[in-house]
């Protein structure tokens, strides 16, 4: 059989898009989390009053993981606090007559509650007669948030324009696509052959390339996990939530380009079909 | 069989006929002879309703062509064999996937003539793609596909255009045989007469 460009050109386009949308999208996803990882290292602080019995202490870390959202809690003892300190700055312990530390309770949260308002209602929720005051770094936070939230517009706005982009790649292809067949087509409606079944024999004559760019995507990506595994590391980010970043977006992507594919070819049959 | 009554079609307001009659005679090979560019095609796309009329009737197998909506003439097409002058074969198909196509993707269960192949002398071409033929032989797989499922009625359009002699020879045969022992009727468009046993057909009409 002749060597058919169009559907060569189609396969290429298919795999191009599967690579360069999960790749990005893995990129985006990947920052992403690890922003989400600073974030949940955000401590919140709880410092009880020295009348609290450790009785209340336990009580009230039972209330505390019951709040939506809490990762975990950690207490910390005040001889501990102290050993901390000396250790740290190198003290003599002897000049403490008294430990001026109090009960504290540290406490972390999931990544996706961590806001300035979500650590407001924790402080509110935490209000009891043994805490005696509330810290957190508000400061921290905000910058965080603000970084966060600035990545997460950018990097949508730069995949809604790629996604966009693509599908235009995909409307073209499809147009040059229809155009190359559309003799053969005329040609069959004058035997009788109605425009659905054409429809049907364009969209298995689109997919098969789609079918073939998938498999050798597929094939693709498992050699780029195997040299990443073997060579690759990307500075601060482990290898795990790049690769479980990057498997997510592939197998999105790759349905949104069967998909992009399928709507592409209607929406060009239905536009360019003519009754002949 | 076949009937054009007062039919006037025109092209970007020139017109090519104007009250066109004629009649085809049933169970013969009727011819109909035109100079280049005279309307020859346009007649026979008329007849498979690729072209409708200004005005006047084109009545196909009882059927009004000029009436019928686009499921009618998908329905109409299915009832004939036609054989094109630009040849017109699926070029991702072979030869007998481009001669089975109409009864796979019809779904009907047609008798295919295998006895043509050997007429026309293209059994070894049954495996080939239309890019690996000659225009000659391509020419030849268009006349099979139009006569091979025995259809009523053929519509020709210049089907000897690029054949040898020889291979002139063989079709006209071919059409004699099928029309004699099947009883099909054709319908040939051409330049000039072909056979003296075809019946020529006497157009009526006034000249654009």
């Amino acid at each position: 059989m002749r060597r058919d460009n169009v559907k060569i050109a189609l396969f290429f386009i298919f795999v191009s898009f599967v690579l360069t949308m999960s790749i990005l999208m893995g990129i985006f996803f990947t920052m992403n989390s690890y922003v989400q990882q600073k974030k949940s290292k955000i401590p919140f602080y709880i410092f009880l009053k020295s009348s609290a019995s450790p009785k209340d202490v336990k009580d009230l870390i039972e209330n505390i993981k019951q709040f939506k959202g809490v990762d975990r809690v950690k207490f910390i003892d005040k001889k501990e606090a102290l050993k901390r300190m000396v250790k740290k700055f190198q003290i003599d312990p002897s000049l403490f007559v008294s430990n001026p530390f109090p009960y504290s309770i540290e406490v972390f949260f999931k990544p996706d509650y961590i806001s300035e308002q979500f650590f407001e209602r924790f402080r509110e929720y935490i209000l009891s007669p043994i805490v005696d005051s509330v810290k957190y770094p508000k400061r921290v936070l905000e910058e965080i948030e603000k970084v966060h939230l600035k990545m997460v517009y950018f990097s949508e706005i730069v995949m809604a324009v790629l996604y966009g982009v693509e599908f235009i790649v995909f409307l073209s292809i499809m147009t040059i696509f229809y155009s190359h067949r559309k003799f053969d087509y005329d040609t069959l409606k004058f035997f009788g052959i109605k425009r659905f079944t054409i429809m049907r024999l364009f969209l298995k004559e689109t997919m098969t390339p789609i079918l073939y760019g998938f498999l050798f995507s597929v094939v693709l990506v498992v050699a780029l996990y195997f040299i990443y595994e073997k060579y690759g590391q990307l500075p601060f980010i482990s290898k795990e939530l790049f690769q479980s970043a990057q498997k997510d977006t592939f197998i999105l992507n790759i349905v949104i380009g069967f998909f992009f594919t399928l709507f592409s070819s209607i929406l060009v049959f239905l536009i360019n079909d003519e009754k002949v | 069989m076949v009937e054009f009554i007062n039919v006037t079609k025109s092209y970007s307001n020139y017109p090519i006929f104007v009250n066109l009659s004629f009649r085809i005679v049933p169970n013969k090979i009727n011819q109909i002879i035109l100079p280049q560019s005279a309307g020859k095609s346009t007649i026979l796309k008329m007849i498979y309703g690729a072209e409708k009329p200004d005005s006047g009737f084109v009545r196909v197998f009882d059927f009004n062509v000029t009436d019928l909506n686009y499921t009618g003439i998908l329905l109409l097409r299915r009832y004939l064999g036609i054989i094109f002058e630009d040849i017109r074969l699926i070029s991702n198909m072979t030869v007998k996937e481009n001669l089975k196509a109409i009864t796979r993707l019809t779904k009907r269960n047609l008798f295919l003539s295998e006895e043509i192949f050997e007429m026309l002398s293209i059994e070894h071409l049954l495996d080939k793609y239309p890019f690996e033929l000659s225009i000659s032989e391509q020419s030849l797989v268009n006349i099979a596909r139009g006569v091979i499922y025995n259809f009523p009625l053929v519509i020709a359009d210049e089907p000897l255009r690029y054949l040898s002699f020889d291979y002139k020879v063989k079709v006209i045969n071919l059409f004699k045989h099928l029309n004699e022992n099947k009883g099909i009727t054709f319908l040939i468009a051409t330049l000039s007469p072909i056979d003296d046993d075809f019946y020529t057909i006497e157009l009526n009409y006034e000249k654009g």
